[in-house]
């Protein structure tokens, strides 16, 4: 049975907005609060704790990736291209290897090791975020060629 | 509710789905999601689909009973 609707169009699209803006609300909070624990706890962190948290964060990650491709959407912004994949990679990098000198130099106190932690960590995130980002370019290609294509009339 | 109106008046003028949809500016899936009933368009989008097609709102949106 179809549930009756007691919103209008405008209600409707207003939801929508808040919605959205709640979304991304909670999605950023959750990352924000696990880099934040592992910032403020390093490796004394309860990664028993943590794991719930990042259950969620990566569930709401890959639903979100999955349904975007499934639709034939990217980006508002962003081109699934070389050049767009790249500085996002290397804003990964850069912001994690951020975070683990933080980590590193809060608990070890040591500048040049924290220094080449953060640089190893960085160039490790930006590689397999380059990987992540080129597979699920590809992959977004041939959807949307398909969409394209389908039931053209 | 499909809609045919729409569809008759691009195929009058031998235009495809994707040769539409690139005049507009949207994707091809757009134009047939809207043909297939699946979609109702912004006021917008409608306006701009009439002016391609040389139609008015009514001529490709207005439903008779």
């Amino acid at each position: 049975m179809k549930r009756r609707n007691n919103l209008d169009e405008m209600q409707e699209q207003k939801l929508l907005h808040i919605e959205s803006r709640g979304y991304w609300l909670a999605f950023l909070g959750l990352g924000a609060a696990l880099i934040i624990q592992l910032v403020l706890y390093g490796p004394d962190a309860d990664y028993k704790l943590m794991l719930p948290e990042w259950i969620v964060f990566m569930g709401i990650c890959l639903y979100m990736v999955i349904g975007c491709i499934k639709a034939g959407i990217w980006d508002r912004a962003l081109k699934p291209n070389f050049k767009d994949n790249i500085l996002m990679s290397v804003l990964a990098g850069l912001l994690m290897g951020v975070v683990q000198f933080i980590i590193s130099y809060r608990n070890y106190h040591k500048p040049v090791g924290s220094v080449a932690a953060g640089i190893f960590t960085g160039i490790i995130v930006m590689v397999l975020c380059f990987a992540a980002l080129s597979v699920c370019a590809s992959v977004y290609k041939k959807r949307k060629e398909k969409l394209e294509k389908e039931d053209e009339e | 509710m499909k809609n045919l109106k729409m569809k008759l008046a691009r195929m009058e003028q031998d235009i495809s789905q994707t040769d539409l949809a690139k005049r507009i500016g949207v994707t091809r899936q757009t134009i047939g999601m809207i043909e297939a009933g699946d979609y109702n368009p912004t006021l917008k989008l409608c306006i701009a689909i009439c002016k391609e097609l040389g139609k008015t709102l009514d001529d490709l949106f207005w439903e008779e009973d």
